[in-house]
């Protein structure tokens, strides 16, 4: 914390020097959220580097024109105090700094409608003709009233995350980009999503995209290669969707066998708990079960690598998604083609809470069918935050 | 299901079915496995043999193919007080023109004090089946002892149930170590069958088309004297499913001559007559039941015929290796190179001990005799033998690169004793560290510890073979032993950057907590490569989360976010300990940015942890060709006098 204040305290200086510089876009009092660019005006200065802060905090630099930054400003309702720092080839420091807005309310309604995230199926089929009045929910308990029903036409935003460590080599990378082609291809017009390449670190990653181009474009140059930071990734991808709307989606492929994050799968799981997203993963090596598997490497032993794995299971099932086999490469396309089906033909249920703690306390959610023989699945609970 | 028997546990660590799998392009031991398998190798040191069953109508569109595997256990176990021995089994199914169509690999822990003598007295038999498509199939099969390096590489045959007559002599129930996977209601048959004069026989018969047709089935046995006439066979059972093969029984006539044979079957079906023909081996009428235990109590056997070039005497060989000697002093190093090779090929064959021996013996014996005052003149032959290790693991030859080890280790223990001057030592050492850190590539874990540990025996001060022995032994999860290697470092001021990361990492694990964050704040702040202060910074940021001191981690965390912009770990762990801390508007704007910005293809520092660095591997070929070309004229003088002189 002792280096935030220090950096805050030296962006803050102000200089006689501002008037050369100058932020075009966002304008002062605006409201903005998302990713949006910060455009700077530097005029005739002949700036070397241009540092960009937000809310005190780095968010990138540019060393050459355009000086446009693209920042990510989150989705809350805030201001927003937006600095540049530009360094010139003389030596000068120059500075410029907004304030951004907040949209205006007059009273604050909370708006507490929970959605509840719902697969129902039959004999291994899945259910699609249940009526609203054929489901029952309950939290913690008690008797809730639905008071929204839809089935798959409510959008989803989905991280797709593809393992691209070294294991993944050969037919089963091939097979992910046709998978993950596939799936792009299915999305509705307002589904969007990220594809996410991994290994032992990120490798790529597109912005959020409802265009297959875009997305099947980050897996045509990648190489399998290097470890498997599977938990880090996962971590990611739950952070950028826990600033999004709507239903949430991580779609996990797989051998499931970190050896490489800096996060243990304890670490992360709090994580999922708190998020609303689902997690589904694509589990490539679903045949070791047969006999038992035993992974070696030098950050964990056997017995913490299955615990590992335990504990992935629990996130997912924690989530409301669940674990797809695939026991070998040629299933993923098949497997990919099988978890958007049921996206599109999940129930959304909907429901206000009697009432909202805010404490981080889970509130467990059961959902029940009326009709003979049908099964729900569904996320255990929430954190009510 | 799978049938074990105790002690013995086994477990899947690769499976496939379909894929096409090129050696290359396969990451680790995956890749030497491959290669082994592909290369059309066969033969090794283990005693074993394969055998297939049919290939059989399996629900859905595939077809099953059941394998075993037959395996002396003498040469399975190790060292009695280690507890366990481990042996990897991978098994390839090819179709025709080389297909892979299905692969598994598994890894027997096999309990010495409950098994032991039971390997020993009957040997092991593993079972496994694969799903693969319905055609004609080739098993390869690698049977690899973990500690020794030691293997076996196998073939058989599997012809499509239905398309054509298969007869199989069935293996009889023996006394085996067994681990047989799947249901299984018919015996096996037999690798490599031994018959009992006087004894009952029985076969598995498969006949074409849907196997019901009426039969009439005799058998003789030919090539072992005297011929002797046809005998009918009986039917034991049959299930008349398709696919499934049809019991017969034979009487072993009395007077069967021990020895090789071929049992002939003839057949009189409806289609015409058919005469089907199987190897087999002939023994005592008391005698034992497989092949193995016949071996077993069988003189040690002279060099099989397989090896089929004539064994040089001990004379023709030593004046052949003084040859390639002059060539690598006469610095016709290639020429050097290929001689050897082909000399060792020639020699050893396919890997019987005996040639192994014989040639081993040549080598040390001229190496002794030439290796001067202090050893000075063994340089040269380390790089030699050094250099054809490399030629031949790099080919995938794993019978040769392990024979060329062999002597890299035995040129070594020379030195033992103090018997080599220091300069030679360090060459050995750097030889044995070359030998361990390309062990160690392969995921061949115990000959790596072996070699660095011997390095480290002969050149206490090398730190490459400190750094691989401390890896080496985190990969199998000898951590303390990682320690002891290290603690040398621990109050030198000299220590570098990654041994004592190494040595502060596995205090950690050791519990060692006061210890490890000493010597991992040293590596933080030491003039160390990056990849080893971020991983120090990483560890020291995980033991304040693990204790619960998220503000800890934070201090720590904040100022090295600053100093090494470039990694999103370091980042990625603030954010963790931000939302330990409370502050999570802080974390999640820290998780958006890390997101938004990805690391690219670099190796993560985490990454690059686990591996002994390519440099070093480089380094120390280059250290063994340095010290041996400088000494490669008197070498040249002392063969010139024993030439003189003989």
């Amino acid at each position: 914390m002792r280096f935030l204040t220090c950096l805050l305290l030296a962006t803050s200086a102000t200089t006689d020097a501002t008037a050369e510089l100058r932020i075009v876009s966002p304008r002062a009092g605006e409201v903005v959220h998302g990713v949006v660019p910060v455009e700077v005006e530097a005029g005739e200065a002949a700036v070397r580097r241009l540092e960009f802060y937000v809310d005190g905090r780095t968010a990138g630099e540019l060393a050459a024109p355009p000086w446009t930054l693209r920042v990510d400003l989150g989705e809350d309702n805030v201001e927003h105090l937006i600095e540049v720092v530009a360094r010139t080839a003389g030596g000068r420091r120059l500075e410029a700094s907004v304030r951004t807005g907040r949209i205006a309310v007059h009273e604050e309604i909370e708006v507490t409608l929970q959605q509840v995230y719902v697969t129902a199926t039959r004999r291994g089929e899945r259910v699609l003709d249940l009526r609203a009045e054929e489901l029952e929910l309950e939290e913690d308990g008690r008797r809730q009233a639905i008071v929204t029903f839809a089935r798959g036409e409510v959008p989803f935003t989905a991280v797709v995350l593809v393992d691209a460590s070294l294991s993944m080599q050969g037919e089963k990378l091939a097979e992910a980009r046709a998978g993950v082609r596939a799936f792009a291809a299915g999305m509705r017009p307002l589904d969007e999503a990220r594809m996410v390449v991994f290994a032992d670190r990120i490798r790529t990653a597109t912005p959020f995209s409802t265009f297959p181009e875009v997305l099947v474009a980050s897996l045509a140059g990648a190489g399998a290669g290097g470890g498997t930071a599977l938990n880090d990734a996962l971590r990611l991808a739950v952070a950028q969707l826990d600033a999004r709307q709507g239903r949430r989606v991580v779609l996990l492929l797989s051998d499931g066998v970190d050896s490489h994050s800096v996060l243990g799968m304890a670490q992360v799981l709090p994580a999922v708990r708190r998020s609303r997203a689902q997690v589904y993963w694509l589990n490539l090596e679903a045949g070791r079960a047969r006999d038992g598997a035993t992974v070696r490497s030098p950050w964990r032993t056997a017995a913490e690598h299955q615990e590992e794995s335990r504990l992935l299971v629990e996130a997912v099932i924690a989530s409301g998604g669940r674990v797809v086999p695939a026991p070998s490469a040629a299933a993923i396309t098949a497997g990919f083609a099988d978890l958007l089906r049921e996206l599109k033909e999940q129930y959304v249920l909907g429901y206000y809470p009697r009432e909202r703690r805010r404490d981080g306390s889970f509130r467990r959610i059961e959902v029940r069918a009326t009709r003979p023989g049908v099964e729900t699945r569904t996320a255990p609970g929430y954190v009510d935050l | 299901m799978t049938r074990l028997c105790a002690g013995l546990a086994v477990l899947l660590w690769a499976i496939g079915a379909a894929a096409e799998l090129v050696p290359q392009a396969l990451p680790g031991v995956d890749a030497r496995t491959a290669a082994l398998l592909l290369s059309g190798q066969r033969g090794g040191s283990i005693r074993a043999a394969v055998s297939a069953g049919p290939v059989t109508p399996a629900e859905g569109a595939a077809c099953r193919l059941d394998a075993w595997i037959e395996v002396d256990g003498d040469s399975l176990l190790g060292d009695p007080r280690s507890g366990s021995a481990e042996v990897e089994v991978s098994i390839y199914a090819m179709a025709a023109a080389g297909r892979v169509t299905a692969f598994e690999g598994v890894l027997l822990h096999l309990d010495q004090e409950s098994l032991g003598e039971r390997l020993r007295r009957h040997g092991l038999r593993l079972h496994r089946h694969l799903a693969v498509p319905c055609g004609v199939q080739t098993l390869r099969v690698l049977v690899l002892n973990v500690a020794t390096d030691e293997f076996f590489l196998g073939e058989a045959e599997a012809s499509l149930a239905g398309e054509g007559w298969i007869v199989q002599v069935l293996a009889p129930p023996g006394e085996w170590v067994e681990a047989v996977s799947g249901d299984l209601a018919t015996s096996p048959p037999a690798a490599r069958p031994l018959l009992r004069p006087g004894s009952v026989v029985w076969l598995a018969l498969y006949p074409p088309g849907d196997g019901l047709q009426a039969i009439e089935a005799r058998g003789r046995l030919a090539g072992g004297a005297p011929e002797a006439i046809a005998t009918p066979m009986s039917e034991a059972a049959s299930s008349g499913a398709p696919g499934e093969g049809r019991t017969m029984e034979w009487l072993v006539p009395d007077n069967a001559a021990e020895g090789s044979a071929e049992l002939q079957v003839l057949i009189a079906a409806a289609g015409g007559d058919v005469v089907l023909r199987v190897p087999v081996s002939v023994g005592r009428a008391d005698g034992p039941l497989t092949w193995l235990e016949a071996e077993a109590q069988a003189a040690p056997a002279a060099p099989p015929a397989s090896s089929a070039e004539r064994l040089p005497s001990a004379t023709e060989l030593r004046a052949e290796y003084l040859g390639v000697l002059q060539l690598l002093t006469g610095e016709d190093v290639p020429l050097a190179l290929q001689t050897a090779a082909e000399l060792q090929r020639r020699v050893i064959g396919d890997g019987n001990a005996a040639r192994r021996e014989r040639l081993a013996r040549t080598v040390l014996g001229v190496a002794a005799e030439v290796a001067g005052d202090g050893g000075r003149h063994l340089s040269p032959l380390l790089w030699l033998h050094l250099e054809l290790f490399h030629h031949f693991a790099g080919a995938f030859d794993h019978l040769h690169a392990t024979a060329a080890a062999d002597h890299v280790v035995s040129l070594t223990g020379l030195c033992d004793r103090g018997r080599c001057s220091e300069q030679v030592r360090a060459a050995a050492g750097w030889a044995l560290a070359s030998l361990g850190g390309a062990h160690a590539r392969r995921a061949s874990w115990q000959p790596a510890r072996r070699h660095f540990r011997r390095a480290l025996a002969l050149a206490p001060e090398l730190d490459e073979a400190r750094l691989g022995a401390a890896a080496v032994a985190e990969w199998i999860g000898e951590y303390r032993e990682a320690v002891d290697v290290m603690r040398s470092q621990e109050n030198s001021p000299g220590a570098g950057g990654e041994a004592l990361l190494r040595l502060g990492v596995n205090l950690r694990r050791l519990g060692e907590e006061r210890r490890a964050r000493a010597v991992l704040q040293r590596c933080a702040s030491a003039d160390a490569p990056q990849w080893a202060r971020v991983v120090a910074l990483e560890e020291l940021a995980r033991m304040e989360l693990a204790a619960g001191r998220p503000g800890e981690a934070v201090a720590l965390l904040a100022p090295a976010v600053g100093s090494l912009p470039g990694e999103p770990s370091l980042r990625l762990l603030l954010a963790h300990a931000l939302e330990g801390s409370g502050d999570m508007a802080a974390a999640a704007m820290l998780l958006r940015e890390l997101a938004a910005a990805p690391g690219g293809l670099e190796e993560s520092p985490r990454l690059r942890y686990t591996r002994w660095s390519e440099e070093s591997a480089g380094a120390m070929r280059r250290a063994v060709r340095d010290a041996a070309r400088p000494v490669l004229p008197a070498l040249a003088a002392v063969l010139a006098e024993r030439r003189e002189s003989s």
